[in-house]
C-alpha cells in the first residue's frame, strides 16, 4: 500500500496497537520481581515498547514518493511575510 | 561557593542568555531570514515545553511513591501523536485557515465565532492554569531553597514560617518571570500572532534540561551506583522499594487509564501546548519531523527518572529529604556543586519555558476573549472610534501577565504551597481536558453546535472546580471543610470526593469521570436537541471539512455584506499600524491586481480579508464585532448558507447520474450497433441468395431456351436429335422444378411454415424405402450400393416423408461424388449414444477441411471449379441440415479428405427426445 491512505491506515492501527500495548490488561503480565539486563521487567518492558512506537510513528512519517507536499496555501490566506516588519518600523 | 547572590546573579544571567537567544532570531526573522520556517528541530523542541518543572522534580518524586505510575503522562502524548495525520494536521490546517491565535479563539471560531463560548473558554483556562503556575513557581522557588544551603541538605521552609510576600522569594520570582514574559511575548502586536524568538528560546530551554536531566541520571546511576544493575539490584532486597517495580494492586489500573487519558487531552487542549504546537507552527511539513522527536525526547528525559527516585529512596532512607527535590539533592549529597547547579539551572530552564508561554498564551487569550469584546461592547467607553488601539492591546497583555503570574503566586502561598507537584499539575490537566470534547467534537462532528459546546463545557467546569478546586482550596482552613467530608448541607451523595456515591476509584478518576460525563453529555444532548445559527453552520462546515475547502475562497462566499475600502482600512490601521495594514492592503490588491485607490467599495472578499487580518490580533469574536461597526449586511440566511454549501455536494450528484446516463446510452448505442451490423449481414445475405437462386435458375433455363430454339428454328435437326433434345429440355425442366420445390421447401422451413407430420416410428422402414426409391439411379450409373442395418434400431421421433428426404438426398450426393469408374457408395444405419446414427460414405475425391462447415449451406458446391457444371441444386444438404436440426439432431461430416465422403446424422432415440422436449419448447 502506498501514498496518503497508508499512512492513515498504519497510523490507526499503531494507536490500537499501542492502546493494547500499553493497557494495564497487558501491564498485569509484567508486573513480577523479575530483571532482564538488571532492569524490572515492567519497566524494561514499557520502555521498550515505546521506543517501538515511536520508531514505527517515524517510519510512517518519513516523506516518501506518491506522498504530495502536505501544506497547501488557501488563495484567500494572508501569508505572513507580507505582515512581517522586514524593519520599516 | 553557591552563595545566593551567585545563584542569582546565574539565574539572571541564564535567563538573560534566554532573553538573547530570543532577541536574536527575531531579528533574523525581522530581516526575513526566519530560522524557525527552515528548522523543523526548533519546532519539535519547543513543543518539549510539555515538560516541566513537573516532569523535571515531580516525575522522580511521584516515582518514588508509585513507581511507573508517572509514565502515563508522557505515553498519552505519544498515543495522540501516533494520530497526527487526523488530529495535530486538521487542528493545524484549520488554524491556519482562520488565523486562529488561541485555544479560546479556536472554539469560539469553530461555534459561530461566540463571544460567549471564547469568555467561558478564557475564565476556565485562567483558573485551571494558575494551579500549573504556581506549580512552577514553588519548583523554581524551592530548588534555590534548597540549593543555596549547599553543601547541607535542607528543605525549604514551609509556607506558612516564610516572610511576607515582599519579603519571599517566590514572589521575586513572580514578577522577574512576568517581566521575562512581557519581554519575551508582547513587544509589539504582531498580526499573525508569531513569536519565533519565544518558540526558539523555548526550544533551547527543552535541550538543556534534556542535558541535566540525563546528566542526573547518569551521575546517579554510574556515579553513585554501579549501573543499573547494582541499582535495581538494591532496590529489590528491601520491600518497600521492591514494590516500585510493580504495579499496585486494582486503584493503581483506574489511576493508569485515567492519567493516560487525561495527558493525551492535555498535549492539544493545553493553552501553551496549543500555543506552541498549533499556533506558531509557520510550517506545516514541520509536523512530520516533531511527531516522533517530541515523544522520543520524552522518552529520553523520562529514561532515567526511576533510577533517580529509586537512587534518592537508597540515599535517604529515612524520609526527611522530599522526593521531588531528590534530582537536586542526589548531586548535592556527594558534593557536586557544579553538577547541582546546572541541574538547578536546568529545573528554572523547565519552569520558565512554562511559565512565559503560558503566560503569554493567556494573556493573548484574556485580552482578545475577554478584555476586548467587553470593552468593544462598552458604548460610553467609544472604543470603536478611538484611532490607535494597538498600544490598549499591548497594555492589556501585559497587564494580563502580571495578573495571571500573581494568580499563581497567590495559589502557591495560600493553596498549593503544601502539595506534591505533581497533584497540583493534574488539577490542572483536569481542567485543560474540559476542553477535549468542544475540539475533537467539534472538528469531526458537523452538528455540535454552540449552545452544546457552552452547557457541556460550564458543566464540566463546573463539576471540576467542585470535585477538585474546591477540597484543595477548602483544605487550609480558611473556608469550612466540613462539606468535604459530609456533603454540603450533610447530604452525602454530594460529597465532592464520592459524588453520587461513587467510591473506590481515586479523586482524580472521579472527578475526570463526572465532569467527562457532565461535559460530553451537555454538548451531545444539546446539540441534537437545538438548533445552529447560519454562522455556526457555516464554520462548522469550514472546520469539520477543512482540507475541502482550505482551498477555495472559504467565508466571503457566505457574506453578503458591504463596506467602503477606506473605512476597512481605517480599522486594520487601528489595530496594527499604519505599515503594516499598508502593506496587507497593497499585497491583497496586487495578488488580485486591483487598484485599491479607484476600489471605494468592498467586495466580500475584501470584507473577509479584513476580519481574518484583524483575527490575528485581537481573536475572531472580538474581529467580527468590529467588521460589523463597518460593514452593512448580514451573514445570508440559513438556506442559502445550506444551498451553497450543499451546491457542491449536488453538482456531484447530478455528474454522477449524468456518467451513469451516458454509460447506459453508451451500452444502448452498442447495442444498436450490433443489431445494425447484424441487419447488414442479413440483407447482404438476401443479396447473396437471391444472385444465386437467379443464377441457378438461369443455367437450366439457358439450355432449355437454347434447345428449344434450335428446335423452333426449323433447322435441319434429324429426329435422333430431335428426340435427345427434348430429352435435354425435360430433364432440364425437371431440374428446374426441383430446384423450385426445393428454394420453396428451404424458404418455408426457415419460416418455420412447414407442416410436419411428426410420429413415432421403427426407422428400418423409411430407410428401405428412401434406397428403394434411388435405387434406379444407382443402377443407372452402375454404382455399387452397400446397405447395413442394425437389427434394433431405436424408435425415433419425425416426419417419415422427411426422413427418407434426408436419406435421399444424401444418398444421391454420394452417387454424383462417388468415383465415376466403380463408384461404390455404403449406408449403415446403427443404434448409437441413445439414438438413430446413420451413415453414408463414397469412394469419391472426399471433402476438403475448409468445406467441412460450410458445405451444409445453401447453394454451395463443393470441389467447385468454375469450369465444371454444377452436379446438383446445392440446396440438398442445407434442407437436410433443417430437417435433421428439426429432429432434435445433428448432421456432420465424418471423413478424413482424399479417402472418400462420408457424411453421418444422429437422431436421438424417441426416449430421449420426449425428456427433450419440454425444455426444447
Amino acid at each position: 500500500m502506498t501514498g496518503l491512505n497508508a499512512v492513515r491506515e498504519r497510523s490507526l492501527a499503531l494507536f490500537f496497537i499501542a492502546l493494547l500495548a500499553f493497557s494495564p490488561a497487558l501491564l498485569v503480565v509484567f508486573s513480577r520481581h523479575a530483571f532482564i539486563f538488571g532492569v524490572p521487567v515492567l519497566y524494561a518492558y514499557l520502555l521498550s515498547v515505546w521506543g517501538g512506537v515511536i520508531l514505527c510513528i517515524a517510519l510512517n512519517a518519513f516523506p516518501r514518493e506518491g506522498v504530495p507536499a502536505q501544506s497547501v496555501r488557501s488563495d484567500n490566506a494572508i501569508s505572513d511575510e507580507s505582515l512581517s516588519d522586514k524593519g520599516t518600523d | 561557593m553557591l552563595a545566593p547572590w551567585f545563584v542569582a546573579v546565574a539565574s539572571f544571567a541564564y535567563l538573560c542568555l534566554l532573553f538573547a537567544v530570543a532577541y536574536y532570531v527575531d531579528k533574523r526573522a525581522d530581516a526575513g531570514r526566519s530560522l524557525l520556517r527552515s528548522n523543523p528541530y526548533i519546532y519539535a523542541f519547543s513543543i518539549a515545553v510539555y515538560c516541566t518543572s513537573w516532569t523535571y522534580y515531580g516525575s522522580v518524586g511521584r516515582a518514588a511513591s508509585s513507581g511507573i505510575g508517572f509514565l502515563p503522562i508522557y505515553l498519552g502524548p505519544t498515543l495522540v501523536f501516533v494520530l497526527w495525520w487526523f488530529l495535530l494536521r486538521k487542528i493545524i490546517r484549520i488554524s491556519k485557515a482562520h488565523r486562529i491565535t488561541s485555544i479560546a479563539d479556536f472554539i469560539s471560531s469553530r461555534y459561530g465565532k461566540s463571544t460567549r463560548l471564547s469568555v467561558l473558554v478564557t475564565v476556565i483556562a485562567v483558573v485551571g492554569i494558575v494551579p500549573y503556575i504556581s506549580l512552577q513557581l514553588k519548583a523554581i522557588s524551592s530548588s534555590f531553597y534548597v540549593l543555596i544551603e549547599y553543601p547541607e541538605i535542607v528543605m525549604p521552609p514551609p509556607v506558612s514560617e516564610r516572610a511576607s510576600p515582599v519579603g519571599d522569594l517566590t514572589f521575586l520570582v513572580a514578577l522577574v518571570l512576568s517581566l521575562f514574559a512581557i519581554l519575551f511575548g508582547t513587544r509589539h502586536i504582531d498580526a499573525s500572532e508569531h513569536h519565533e524568538g519565544m518558540v526558539a528560546a523555548v526550544a533551547f530551554e527543552s535541550v538543556i534540561k534534556l542535558i541535566a536531566s540525563v546528566s542526573v541520571g547518569v551521575f546517579v546511576t554510574f556515579g553513585l551506583f554501579n549501573g543499573f544493575g547494582d541499582l535495581f539490584g538494591r532496590a529489590a532486597m528491601e520491600p518497600a522499594l521492591a514494590q516500585l517495580f510493580l504495579m499496585e494492586g486494582g486503584g493503581a489500573y483506574g489511576q493508569w487509564v485515567t492519567l493516560t487519558l487525561l495527558s493525551m487531552a492535555a498535549i492539544i487542549c493545553l493553552p501553551r501546548q496549543f500555543q506552541v504546537t498549533v499556533v506558531e507552527n509557520v510550517n506545516e511539513d514541520h509536523l512530520a519531523k516533531a511527531v516522533w522527536l517530541f515523544p522520543l525526547y520524552l522518552l529520553a528525559i523520562n529514561l532515567f527518572v526511576l533510577p533517580i527516585a529509586i537512587g534518592g529512596r537508597l540515599m535517604f532512607p529515612d524520609g526527611s529529604v522530599d522526593a521531588d527535590t531528590f534530582v537536586l539533592t542526589l548531586p548535592m549529597s556527594d558534593r557536586r556543586d557544579g553538577l547541582a547547579l546546572f541541574v538547578f539551572l536546568g529545573g528554572l530552564s523547565a519552569a520558565t519555558s512554562m511559565v512565559i508561554v503560558a503566560a503569554i498564551a493567556l494573556s493573548t487569550m484574556v485580552c482578545n476573549d475577554l478584555v476586548m469584546p467587553a470593552l468593544l461592547r462598552t458604548g460610553w467607553l467609544r472604543l470603536t472610534e478611538r484611532d490607535d488601539l494597538s498600544r490598549l492591546l499591548l497594555l492589556i497583555r501585559r497587564a494580563s501577565i502580571v495578573v495571571i503570574l500573581l494568580l499563581g503566586y497567590v495559589y502557591f502561598r495560600f493553596v498549593g504551597g503544601a502539595d506534591s507537584l505533581v497533584t497540583i499539575g493534574l488539577v490542572s490537566f483536569a481542567a485543560a481536558a474540559q476542553f477535549a470534547p468542544p475540539i475533537i467534537g467539534g472538528i469531526f462532528w458537523k452538528g455540535a453546535s454552540r449552545d452544546g459546546a457552552f452547557v457541556g463545557l460550564s458543566l464540566g467546569f463546573l463539576v471540576w472546580a467542585y470535585t477538585l478546586l474546591l477540597p484543595l482550596v477548602a483544605r487550609p482552613g480558611w473556608f469550612p471543610t466540613d462539606f468535604i467530608d459530609q456533603g454540603p448541607f450533610g447530604i452525602a451523595l454530594l460529597k465532592p470526593h464520592a459524588l453520587f456515591g461513587l467510591t473506590g476509584v481515586d479523586g482524580m478518576t472521579h472527578a475526570l469521570f463526572w465532569s467527562m460525563l457532565a461535559n460530553i453529555g451537555g454538548l451531545v444532548i444539546v446539540s441534537l436537541w437545538g438548533r445552529q445559527s447560519p454562522l455556526e453552520r457555516i464554520q462548522a462546515v469550514l472546520f469539520v471539512d477543512v482540507f475541502r475547502w482550505s482551498g477555495s475562497s472559504s467565508t466571503s462566499q457566505f457574506w453578503r455584506g458591504s463596506a467602503t475600502v477606506p473605512d476597512l482600512y481605517a480599522l486594520v490601521v487601528r489595530f496594527i499600524g499604519q505599515s503594516r495594514a499598508r502593506r496587507a492592503f497593497v499585497t491583497y490588491a496586487h495578488e488580485r491586481q486591483l487598484n485599491l485607490s479607484e476600489l471605494t467599495e468592498a467586495d466580500p472578499d475584501l470584507v473577509s480579508f479584513t476580519e481574518r487580518l484583524l483575527a490575528g490580533a485581537i481573536g475572531a469574536a472580538s474581529a467580527r464585532v468590529m467588521v460589523a461597526t463597518v460593514a452593512k449586511g448580514e451573514v445570508m440566511g440559513s438556506e442559502e448558507v445550506m444551498e451553497i454549501l450543499e451546491e457542491t455536494s449536488q453538482v456531484i450528484e447530478y455528474s454522477h447520474s449524468l456518467e451513469q446516463k451516458s454509460r447506459e446510452l453508451e451500452a444502448k448505442s452498442e447495442a444498436l450497433r450490433e443489431a445494425n451490423e447484424r441487419l447488414k449481414e442479413l440483407d447482404s445475405l438476401k443479396d447473396e441468395f437471391l444472385s444465386t437462386v437467379s443464377h441457378e435458375l438461369r443455367t437450366p433455363l439457358t439450355s432449355i431456351r437454347s434447345f428449344s430454339e434450335v428446335l423452333v428454328g426449323g433447322q435441319a435437326v434429324s429426329n435422333e436429335e430431335r428426340t435427345r433434345f427434348l430429352g435435354i429440355i425435360v430433364k432440364e425442366s425437371e431440374r428446374l422444378t426441383r430446384l423450385i420445390n426445393q428454394i420453396l421447401d428451404l424458404a418455408k422451413m426457415e419460416a418455420n411454415s412447414v407442416d410436419w407430420d411428426m410420429e413415432a416410428l421403427d426407422p428400418r422402414g423409411a430407410i428401405e424405402d428412401a434406397v428403394a426409391a434411388i435405387s434406379s439411379l444407382f443402377k443407372e450409373n452402375r454404382i455399387v450400393l452397400e446397405i447395413e442395418i442394425e437389427e434394433h434400431l431405436p424408435e425415433v421421433f419425425v416426419d417419415r416423408d422427411r426422413l427418407i428426404q434426408v436419406i435421399v438426398n444424401l444418398l444421391s450426393n454420394a452417387a454424383k461424388f462417388s468415383d465415376s469408374a466403380a463408384g461404390r457408395v455404403s449406408l449403415e444405419a446403427r443404434s448409437r449414444e441413445g439414438g438413430l446414427l446413420v451413415h453414408v460414405a463414397d469412394n469419391g475425391r472426399g471433402i476438403d477441411l475448409e468445406d467441412r462447415e460450410t458445405i451444409f449451406e445453401r447453394f454451395h458446391q463443393a470441389n467447385k471449379k468454375p469450369t465444371e457444371r454444377p452436379q446438383g441444386t446445392g440446396l440438398g444438404l442445407a434442407i437436410s441440415r433443417q430437417i435433421v436440426e428439426h429432429f432434435g439432431g445433428r448432421i456432420w461430416v465424418e471423413s478424413p479428405p482424399g479417402d472418400g465422403a462420408c457424411l453421418a446424422f444422429l437422431i436421438p432415440a424417441i426416449a430421449r427426445r420426449q425428456a427433450q422436449a419440454p425444455a426444447a419448447k
